[in-house]
């Protein structure tokens, strides 16, 4: 029963061009998308070569472009090692946005934009008539007067409903990954797939959340312009406005210092050593020990105002997908935190080995630099949390949906 | 009759709940993120205040008295320090992304001052100001008041009642169009005032009648550009039947034009120019050009020199011979940067102003002193001081006077934000774009409205 309601939904949907336009959107965007990516890490990959021919003793330090930052751009974090007269020093790579303003301007539309904003959107779309258009076109009676189960009736609506966006988006994606197979950016592994078939997942799943959404509003409503007129109002507050309130509140719960002042009380402690004139070369060590204390206390702050503003986030569906996104695509903050911990550490080292060691040790003993890159196993579990929480959205609204759809009147 | 058409709307769309809505939820994100902001610009102000005092007391992040000598005071530089704008608090655009404090010496520069640590979550979630709740959340929500104006009344079967009397097209066109900007206008405004009323009360603003000017332009091209909405929603509501067909539609264009042609601007830029490539640039900078230290040294050391004088020999020679040698390098390397990112950015410019919220966008930010204009002009203003500090220096060194240098002496830097004049003309091209746009749209909905089937 629920198999022929569900294929008479995708067969209608396929006759009224719903299907043919969400692959229409989908494929050109995120064809177009992963087309604009590719250039852009075909040349991020130029210069990140660039740098390890260039100083190949600090190669490894360097941070090779994540291949899937074409799917979710993330969080940046890039250091830039160079040699000085105490051995290595590291800079921070200004964010690409010193390269080019306008990427400060305008969101990146990766693919991770799309379906966040627009394929949401396509989903409200599919679904806001599903009872309501039914029900206007006075086939719901004909169709109950007919033996069929409510729930049964609904569950085969929805899937069928849901089916033919899910292809759509698939193929989208299914395009994309060709496209990115193509560039000739990377070699298609295991680690690779098992990543993308996560972000697929978290789409699909977040993609379920918004069209539960209107097929909520479809049985709260009668007609079908008013279920699409709230489904779409919901839409405004859950995607374009929840997600930024949550996260200015969840920023200004925990605050932090503008950078610039730790940047100046660092530099306070630097001014006076060398103030010690001579007394610097001894007394160097403890400045710098005193300097990553302040970078230590103010990192915490930093951490500690993300934790809050990453709880936040995560009260708004979208807030959860852009997370698990991101982790799953190597991409998150968490991994940008974690490189940039790497650096520090390893400067921590060094300047050890430079300043307090190197009188009895060789060249040999030099420490060595080593980055653990979260594997996707990790990475998965990471976006677990994120995804179960989607899920929980998923299943709440298929429950009040459901429950709604009970008590409709269907003349 | 006009008028008597353009109240009933007015009447009917106050009503609606709709505009509640739109009205709730635009005061909302507005008040909580001016209030944010606000929090934010004070903080800048505050460590601005303290940095520039600071900056000017030292000579690259080293502090000094007044007897610097010349040569340290060459080598080491300066720090200069970009004042917030007195608006980011209403249009935060790109100042809080950008880095705000250069270096620059007698050799190289400008380089921007860059830190380990930061916030990162701007990078996944966009920030939320005045510009985004207008730009994408308003624009939407006029689309969403327009989208059926005509199609649902002649769904409803009161259009052909009201051509029953002896009404003008056109005049029923103005008095929709004119109704629906009043209503969002009132909306936008309640909105804005409010997130003024709390900057009011803030210590670090000040607002004066350049800067009261300045909001009134960001108010003017918010309307206009709602107005545009206004006139696409209209035009759709006509073209289509269906007020589905006619959303659907609506919302697809919206998302091509506030997200996808703006957002993938840079990225279109890029392709098959050479990109800006701030590490090769910074690896220009540490190219010693196969000077080495110590072997030089040893050469005066082999010729006879003892190691004091063989030190001060080399410090010497690397001053007057390496430094300036690796300073053309230096220069050319960062010429070569910023030569190549003003390509880009121009060429990005073009292609975001293509739709017109990167109009919008840009016209605002700049008019609030935070967009990429000014961004831009600090740049240069730090350069042509980079030339001013350079020109000082060899003065000094001309006159023989290598030692103590007091600070105060050094040419002070001077950067005022871009007047008022200036910044008005520069937006002039976004504003006629926005109304060309506007009216464009306007005329063909009124052509397509003189053979409308009102039945």
């Amino acid at each position: 029963m629920i198999r022929l309601i569900l294929i008479q939904r995708l067969k209608e949907d396929l006759l009224n061009h719903k299907v043919l336009v969400s692959i229409l959107v989908t494929t050109v965007l995120l064809g177009a998308s992963m087309g604009l990516s590719t250039a852009d890490l075909r040349n991020r990959q130029e210069v990140y070569g660039r740098n390890v021919s260039h100083q190949l003793e600090l190669a490894p330090l360097f941070r090779p472009p994540e291949v899937l930052s074409t799917l979710v751009r993330g969080a940046q974090a890039d250091v830039y090692g160079g040699k000085s007269v105490a051995g290595v020093n590291f800079e921070r790579i200004p964010p690409a946005s010193f390269e080019d303003p306008l990427l400060a301007l305008f969101p990146t539309p990766d693919a991770r934009f799309i379906v966040q904003y627009i394929l949401s959107l396509l989903a409200l779309m599919m679904a806001f008539d599903l009872v309501a258009g039914l029900k206007e076109r006075k086939t719901l009676a004909l169709i109950f007067a007919n033996p069929v189960q409510r729930g049964r009736f609904l569950l085969g609506q929805c899937l069928g409903s849901y089916l033919g966006l899910a292809v759509a988006f698939l193929l989208g994606f299914l395009l994309s990954a060709a496209l990115l197979a193509a560039s000739g950016t990377t070699a298609m592994t295991a680690d690779l797939a098992v990543r993308m078939a996560g972000i697929g997942l978290v789409s699909l799943l977040y993609l379920a959340v918004s069209f539960l959404l209107g097929a909520l509003f479809s049985t709260l409503s009668f007609d079908s312009s008013r279920a699409f007129l709230l489904a779409l109002l919901t839409w405004v507050a859950l995607v374009l406005v929840l997600p930024h309130l949550l996260l200015l509140a969840g920023s200004q719960l925990r605050r932090v210092r503008p950078i610039e002042v730790v940047t100046a009380d660092k530099n306070a402690v630097r001014n006076d050593i060398l103030g010690k004139k001579m007394a610097f070369l001894t007394e160097w060590p403890k400045a710098n020990e005193a300097m990553e204390t302040i970078d230590g206390k103010y990192s915490h702050e930093v951490g500690a105002q993300e934790a809050a503003m990453k709880a936040a986030a995560r009260l708004s569906p979208a807030g959860s997908y852009a997370l698990a996104a991101s982790a799953l695509a190597g991409t998150s903050i968490d991994d940008a935190e974690s490189y940039i911990e790497s650096v520090r550490s390893y400067l921590t080292r060094l300047r050890h080995w430079v300043y307090i060691e190197q009188p009895a040790h060789p060249e040999a003993e030099r420490p060595v630099y080593f980055r653990q890159r979260r594997s996707s196993g990790e990475a998965v579990a990471l976006a677990a949390a994120d995804t179960a929480l989607l899920a929980v959205w998923v299943a709440g609204l298929a429950l009040l949906t459901f429950r709604r759809f009970q008590c409709y009147d269907v003349r | 009759m006009l008028g008597h058409l353009a109240r009933k709307e007015l009447l009917l769309h106050l009503l609606s709940a709709r505009f509640i809505f739109s009205v709730a939820v635009a005061l909302a994100l507005m008040l909580c993120s001016g209030w944010v902001l606000l929090h934010d610009h004070e903080a800048q102000v505050q460590a601005f205040q303290e940095l520039d005092a600071l900056h000017a007391r030292q000579i690259g992040t080293y502090e000094t008295g007044a007897d610097t000598p010349l040569d340290a005071l060459a080598m080491g530089g300066r720090i200069l320090d970009r004042r917030p704008p007195s608006l980011a608090f209403i249009v935060s655009g790109v100042y809080g992304d950008l880095p705000k404090s250069f270096w620059l010496s007698d050799y190289d520069g400008p380089v921007p001052e860059t830190n380990l640590v930061e916030n990162r979550l701007s990078d996944l979630f966009d920030r939320v100001d005045f510009r985004f709740v207008i730009g994408a959340v308003f624009s939407l929500l006029a689309l969403l008041l327009s989208y059926d104006a005509i199609s649902g009344e002649r769904q409803s079967g009161t259009l052909r009642l009201l051509f029953a009397n002896p009404v003008r097209i056109r005049e029923v066109l103005i008095a929709k169009w004119l109704s629906l900007v009043a209503v969002l206008g009132a909306a936008l405004v309640i909105a804005f005032l409010s997130a003024l009323l709390l900057a009011l009360a803030s210590p670090a603003v000040t607002l004066g009648a350049d800067e009261l000017t300045r909001l009134a332009t960001v108010l003017f091209l918010s309307l206009l550009y709602l107005a545009l909405f206004v006139s696409l929603g209209l035009l759709l509501s006509s073209l289509f039947s269906e007020p589905y067909a006619a959303i659907a539609v609506g919302l697809m264009v919206w998302v091509l034009l506030v997200f996808i042609i703006p957002g993938a601007a840079p990225y279109a830029a890029a392709f098959g120019e050479a990109p800006p490539d701030y590490v090769g640039t910074a690896q220009e900078r540490q190219n010693n050009l196969g000077y080495d230290f110590r072997t030089v040294r040893q050469k005066y050391v082999d010729t006879g020199d003892d190691e004091d004088t063989a030190l001060k020999k080399t410090i010497r020679f690397w001053q007057d011979v390496v430094e300036p040698e690796r300073s053309v390098h230096m220069l050319r390397a960062n010429e070569e940067f910023l030569n190549r990112k003003t390509r880009r950015i121009e060429k990005g410019l073009a292609l975001a102003r293509l739709s017109p919220y990167g109009s919008f966008s840009l016209a605002v930010s700049d008019i609030t002193g935070t967009g990429l204009m000014e961004a831009a002009r600090f740049e240069k203003a730090v350069e042509e001081y980079r030339k001013e500090f350079k020109s000082f220096l060899h003065a000094r060194k001309e006159a023989g006077q290598y030692q103590k240098v007091d600070l105060a002496e050094v040419p002070a830097f001077e950067f005022s934000s871009e007047p008022l004049g200036t910044a008005l003309r520069s937006c002039l091209f976004d504003v006629a774009s926005l109304a060309f746009l506007t009216l464009g749209l306007f005329a063909v909905t009124y052509v397509r409205m003189l053979r409308y089937d009102v039945r």
